[in-house]
């Protein structure tokens, strides 16, 4: 599944990148650490944090991208910083729960 | 960012071991009355021109490794974790001398990590690097503990 | 902060650094890294120094290193034997790191369902 096709039941939008990515399960946390020790490779990372370093772990693990919940929005650096590494970024306004429910179902 | 303080410490130890540094000094400090807590780690590795440092404080890390080597976050990480308690991050390097990182934050605040196990940080450090003199403060409350490697170890003197 | 385990650590510290003395039998190499700490290696390793301690092995040597860039199977343990194999052990967890100290370790016997990886030295 593509990630371009998860997006209408996220009610999601591309703030960064290309959606039209392979999609290999999902992972769901807040620690950066916890992120780069366990997330696979091609799976789409669910967080609500903005912080440039979710930039640079997300690049580094291969994701297929980062779902920014709750509707948090990353200021425009880090957003550069997504687009100068090609990691995609896509924002929602559901909750990390509400997201994760939709997504268990897509998957 | 990582669980512990004290794993941020054992990172940015580990930078210092891998730029060569014979000597690093770790200060870790708790004062309850200010609500402070702060950490520093000083080396005197090869340090870190210009755009290497910004690209580590950025977390790029070197231009020498693949996009999947996490080499250079531990910078990165830390000023995350000082930025998120209201705390404030430092860091200086100069090529040939050394690098400096300090980070202090509101030892009451929620998202503070603990400080953890700092003795098994130490105790890596001093397996990681056997011939470097490894210098820890620590200052909590009314209690302080001091470690050298230098002394407590027996070790001989870095040339 | 608690400065007990702190000060318990000089002792410990300071057999650590006499194992170094001489020829060992095993060589355990840690990674230490940022991915080797994010996935817990440090535990990992305290877990295992104190079960070689306890059995009182000393024909053993601890050594870490840093990054190996292998971020999706850390904490990754070699073990290389005198004149013997070099053996890789990846996701290792504390229960796998005592069954290592007593099955390779002590009896010379490779823990077969962790190792990712045997070479000749």
């Amino acid at each position: 599944m593509k990630l371009a096709d998860t997006l209408s039941r996220l009610d999601a939008r591309v703030i960064s990148g290309s959606p039209e990515v392979e999609v290999r399960g999902c992972y769901i946390s807040d620690l950066l650490s916890d992120v780069l020790a366990h997330a696979r490779p091609g799976a789409l990372w669910v967080t609500l944090q903005t912080h440039r370093n979710v930039v640079s772990v997300a690049a580094m693990k291969d994701v297929a991208g980062v779902l920014i919940t709750c509707g948090r929005q990353p200021d425009p650096a880090v957003v550069a910083k997504a687009a100068e590494e090609e990691v995609v970024l896509l924002s929602t306004p559901l909750t990390t729960f509400e997201a994760a429910g939709k997504l268990w179902e897509l998957l | 960012m990582h669980e512990e303080l004290s794993l941020h410490i054992l990172d940015l130890g580990m930078n210092s071991l891998a730029a060569g540094a014979t000597s690093i000094s770790i200060r870790v400090s708790e004062d309850r009355a200010r609500d402070r807590f702060a950490l520093l780690v000083r080396d005197n590795g090869r340090g870190m021109g210009r755009a290497a440092f910004v690209r580590a404080l950025s977390g790029r890390g070197s231009t020498k490794t693949g996009r999947r080597r996490a080499v250079g976050l531990g910078l990165a990480f830390l000023r995350q974790a000082a930025e998120a308690c209201e705390g404030r991050f430092r860091a200086a390097s100069l090529p040939g001398h050394g690098t400096v990182v300090a980070a202090r934050m509101r030892l009451s605040h929620v998202d503070r990590p603990p400080l953890g196990d700092l003795a098994a940080t130490v105790r890596a450090l001093a397996l990681a690097a056997p011939g470097a003199r490894l210098r820890v403060a620590c200052r909590a409350a009314e209690e302080t503990f001091a470690f050298d490697s230098q002394t407590d170890l027996n070790l001989p003197s870095p040339a | 902060m608690n400065l007990d385990e702190l000060k318990k650590l000089k002792e410990k510290a300071q057999r650590q650094v006499a194992l170094r003395e001489g020829h060992k039998k095993y060589r355990v190499v840690f990674s230490m890294g940022t991915s080797g700490i994010a996935a817990g290696a440090r535990d990992v390793m305290t877990t295992m120094l104190d079960e070689i301690d306890k059995r009182g092995l000393d024909d053993v040597e601890v050594a870490i290193t840093g990054e190996i860039g292998l971020v999706d199977v850390e904490p990754i343990i070699r073990i290389e034997e005198a004149g013997g194999e070099q053996v890789t052990y990846a996701k290792v967890n504390a229960a796998d790191a005592r069954k290592i100290v007593t099955e390779h370790l002590e009896k010379g016997k490779v823990v077969e369902g962790l190792a990712v990886g045997k070479a000749k030295k």
